[in-house]
């Protein structure tokens, strides 16, 4: 301002004092020879000091520059000056200082110096002052704030350095607490006092472990630290530090660049302990480690594994698909749907596609994952013109976080080659079902083939005991010959024996042995047995008993025959292991009368040989005889028992036996009979029941019936017995031809038959019946039982071959008039 | 205790059923008794409560041929209309035929006490 255009001087200083007038802030000049006499201060100035005229000002500073300055602040302030305007070829120069005002009151002010040499006042300083206690006071507030905001985020740091100067490599200490490690970050000071950079860094790594040490003292070297901090705003070292108590922990550094507010670059660095951080993404990674080569282990097994978020329908691939070409590599990322999708297009084959796309869809899999731990689809692929069954597995992968909501978020999905088991599985249902097959008509085969042999073997049988009988009475043979024929007739009459229990047996394996409900005389098979057993006594030398109750009714409802063979099977058993002048027993009595049934107990029971303890549970079972001999010595199928009791189960009965070894046997049979209500007439009584029913007159002797509903059956046997007719009961259409098939022809008259069965219809019945080649399939009247006229069709009836309808509910007279005429016709 | 007499009062046709059971009435009386039991109604109701039409046609059509047989008029009458309109198949309520067929039953069931 002043100098070579403008020489301050007596004449010049009012044109100074004009323009100082007018300036808003403080401006003055004073001479730079002690004692720094004030020349010039403008009004402002006076009004900072608070002063109102030169006069005053002069009162309160003696107008010198020293007057003007707070005493304490002087020294300082002059030495500054001094200090800037040697350095400054200018001669500029720039402090703050406190004043006092002439009230009292300090102030601090601003000053911008300027020295300059004038001819008439020799060296001066015009200075601009103002007052800035304002600005200084927020100055500080600012600096506190900032200091706090420092001081709180270096809180997650032990220790803050900040190099200040890049340049000296010098830095302030922030904070520097203990951190436990051997050597502190203890400060190193130059002789200026400045914290020396390099020789901390060297004190500070020395408490580093030895592997990291040399690594950490090049990263801490300020110009890599920088060149790390120039293309990103943060570089971090982690390294293993010597703690005191001999333990290793885990330590990183911080670094971020600072702009220094003289616009220079600086680093603050942070140290901080991280060692359980450390240790914990260690042991993450370990795990993860463990998991991945576990899952390399696993997926050995398997084509090609991924992981997938369903989520967000993202997947990364675990294991590589080795037998296609463009697979996904190992850890690539895809999206999951439009990948599987695309892969199924290529690959899977048409029929097993679509269901393969439902299968994979994201709500399908969290469906099915809800109740399974994995789910999987079989299906064929077809690649390189070769087809293979591949199947796709997924399971679930449940993060801890996810266990509450129970949804599966992300899946393993794993591709697995099962071509081979699934061809061997598939040949193995197939010879499994050939081979049930194959059992089941074996089976077939050995039940037609034992009933055919029975009947094929009886014929001739019955042939060789007729002729054997023919012979025997024959006059002319000799004492020898006699013997022969009575040694055929025995042996033929055992074989008899045996093909009928094979017979009995097999029906009953197959479930064929029917329990027929008829009316029978009580009296009269009774009197048959004890014929039958009495005589078996006679020869063999026993005695035999026989005690039957008087409340037993005469007639009853029932299976006579098997109720007869029963009885005969088990007292022929008696006689037969009974010796000779031994004793057998049979005694009947009426257990119980209820509801139009009489329970029924037979005890038969002899003093023969008798059975063990042991044997006495085998005995029912087939083929089993306590002493092999016995087989040769008394002569048996083994099946006698057995049958025997399936006779009784069948009749509702119950068997049981008791037996001492040398002491004799108890069997007790207890069956449950219906009571019919006819009861003898005189004439019966005196025929002692020789004839079956005195007052039949009717053709039809005895009838098949189908019916499938109880009552219905029940109601057609009571009438047909009340004309003596005999029934024989098949709950079904296939029953029914069972039946028919089983008996020879002629058995019976008539077939009565329900149209709608289970298992097999009427009509189909009586188709198979017709279609059968034997002499009376095509003419035995067969009679459709139906609801009403138009329940079937009659036109299709007539087709199947039946010869009349009768409509439920049956009228006795109409049943006993068509059957009249149609067997008269047949 | 079921008897004749009752059973002509709820309205069976005695006479015709005795006929069939050739006038044997403790026959008779106790086939009656065992209807009651016969599975075909509880098979009527379920397999209409589960619409099939098929079984229920099925329990129906037994049911009337037991029924015709021993003359319970009372409970063959709904009966045969069911087994009509269950032998079309016809989709409709069936509930007012089995309240008549439960409740004529239940009558029934009371007599044989």
């Amino acid at each position: 301002m002043f100098g070579k255009k403008f020489e301050l001087n007596e004449q010049t200083i009012p044109v100074v004092e004009e323009i100082g007038r007018h300036m808003p802030g403080g401006f003055f000049i004073y001479k730079a020879d002690k004692p720094e006499e004030v020349i010039y201060a403008n009004r402002a100035v006076f009004e900072i000091f608070g002063c109102k005229d030169a006069e005053d000002f002069k009162a309160l500073t003696g107008n010198t520059f020293r007057g003007m300055l707070h005493p304490e602040d002087y020294e300082k302030t002059e030495k500054s000056i001094d200090n800037q305007i040697g350095e400054e070829d200018e001669g500029f120069d720039y402090v703050e200082y406190r004043i006092v005002r002439k009230d009292g009151s300090v102030r601090w002010v601003d000053d911008y110096g300027h020295y300059t040499y004038t001819q008439a006042y020799g060296g001066i300083f015009y200075v601009f002052i103002s007052d800035i206690t304002e600005k200084k006071l927020q100055r500080v507030t600012d600096l506190a704030t900032r200091s706090a905001v420092i001081q709180a985020l270096s809180e997650s740091y032990h220790t803050v350095w900040l190099i200040d100067d890049l340049e000296n490599q010098t830095f302030t200490l922030y904070r520097g607490d203990d951190d436990g490690s051997i050597a502190s970050s203890a400060p190193f000071r130059n002789e200026n006092g400045q914290l020396v950079y390099s020789k901390a860094r060297e004190y500070y790594t020395q408490s580093v472990a030895e592997e990291d040490r040399s690594r950490l003292k090049e990263e801490l070297n300020l110009d890599n630290l920088m060149s790390h901090l120039k293309t990103n705003s943060q570089y971090s070292i982690t390294y293993l530090r010597n703690m005191k108590d001999g333990s290793q922990r885990y330590f990183k550094i911080d670094a971020a660049k600072a702009n220094l507010p003289n616009g220079k670059d600086g680093i603050v660095m942070g140290f901080k302990d991280v060692d359980e951080e450390v240790q914990k993404q260690r042991e993450i990674d370990e795990a993860k480690r463990r998991e991945d080569k576990l899952i390399t282990a696993l997926a050995s097994d398997y084509w090609s594994v991924y992981y997938i978020v369903l989520d967000t329908d993202e997947g990364v691939c675990y294991q590589s698909h080795l037998e296609i070409e463009d697979a996904l590599k190992v850890g690539e990322e895809f999206h999951y749907l439009s990948t599987f999708t695309k892969y199924a297009e290529k690959n899977i084959t048409e029929e097993y596609r679509e269901e393969f796309l439902k299968f994979i869809h994201p709500d399908a899999i969290r469906e099915g994952l809800k109740e399974n731990r994995v789910i999987s689809f079989r299906y064929m692929i077809r690649r390189n013109g070769v087809e293979k069954y591949e199947m796709i597995r997924f399971a679930g992968v449940r993060h801890p976080e996810d266990r509450d909501d129970h949804i599966v978020h992300a899946v393993g999905a794993c591709f697995s080659d099962v071509d081979l088991e699934t061809r061997e599985s598939l040949a193995q249902n197939k010879t499994l079902s050939e081979a049930l097959i194959a059992a089941e008509e074996a089976n077939k085969a050995k039940t037609a083939f034992l009933s055919n042999m029975s009947h094929e073997i009886r014929t001739p049988m019955n042939a060789i005991i007729g002729l054997d009988n023919m012979a025997l009475s024959d006059a002319e043979i000799s004492g020898r010959t006699k013997d022969y024929l009575e040694k055929i007739g025995t042996s033929a009459h055992h074989l008899l024996n045996i093909i009928n229990d094979i017979l009995d047996m097999s029906r009953i394996e197959s479930g064929r042995m029917i329990i027929s409900h008829a009316e029978f005389s009580f009296s009269e098979i009774m009197d048959e047995v004890i014929t039958i057993i009495g005589g078996q006594c006679n020869n063999k030398g026993l005695y035999f008993k026989s005690e039957i109750s008087d409340n037993i009714g005469d007639y009853f409802i029932g299976d006579a025959m098997k109720l007869k063979q029963v009885l005969i099977n088990i007292l022929g058993n008696s006689v037969k292991f009974t010796p000779a002048g031994g004793e057998v027993t049979l005694h009947v009595e009426k257990l119980a009368d209820y509801d139009g049934n009489s329970t029924l107990k037979f005890v038969m029971k002899d003093n023969g040989i008798g059975m063990s303890e042991e044997y006495l549970p085998k005995i029912f079972e087939p083929f089993s005889q306590e002493d092999s001999s016995t087989t040769s010595q008394y002569g048996s199928t083994g099946l006698g028992m057995p049958i025997t009791k399936s006779m009784v189960e069948l009749m509702n009965g119950s068997i049981d036996v008791e037996s001492k070894k040398g002491e004799g046997t108890t069997f007790t049979v207890t069956v449950t009979l219906k009571d019919s209500d006819r009861k003898p007439t005189e004439d019966e009584r005196e025929e002692n029941g020789k004839k079956k029913d005195g007052k039949t007159s009717y053709t039809c002797k005895r009838v098949l019936m189908a019916e499938d509903v109880a009552i219905n059956a029940e109601i057609m046997l009571m009438v047909l017995s009340s004309k003596g007719i005999e029934a024989d009961h098949a709950e079904n259409g296939k029953i029914a031809v069972e039946f028919f098939e089983q008996h020879e022809p002629g058995y019976y008259d008539a077939i009565l038959m329900d149209m709608r069965m289970p298992v097999m219809d009427g009509l189909e019945a009586t188709k198979t019946i017709r279609a059968m080649e034997r002499e009376d399939a095509k003419r035995i009247p067969i009679i459709a039982l139906t609801a009403n006229a138009f329940d079937e069709d009659v036109q299709r009836s007539l087709q199947a071959g039946l010869n009349a309808h009768l409509s439920k509910p049956v009228q006795p007279e109409a049943l006993f008039e068509t059957l009249e005429r149609l067997i008269k016709e047949a | 205790m079921l008897t004749i007499e009752g059973l002509k009062t709820f309205g069976a046709d005695t006479e015709n059923g005795l006929t069939r059971c050739m006038n044997n009435e403790a026959f008779y009386l106790k086939l009656v008794e065992k209807s009651i039991s016969d599975a075909s109604y509880q098979k009527l109701n379920e397999a209409i409560s589960a619409n099939d039409l098929d079984a229920a046609f099925e329990a129906a059509h037994a049911l009337k041929g037991v029924l015709g047989n021993l003359a319970l008029t009372p409970i063959l009458e709904p009966v045969s209309e069911i087994t009509e309109l269950l032998r079309a198949r016809t989709q409709m309520d069936y509930s007012p035929y089995l309240e008549k067929i439960n409740e004529k039953s239940e009558g029934l069931k009371k007599l044989c006490e």
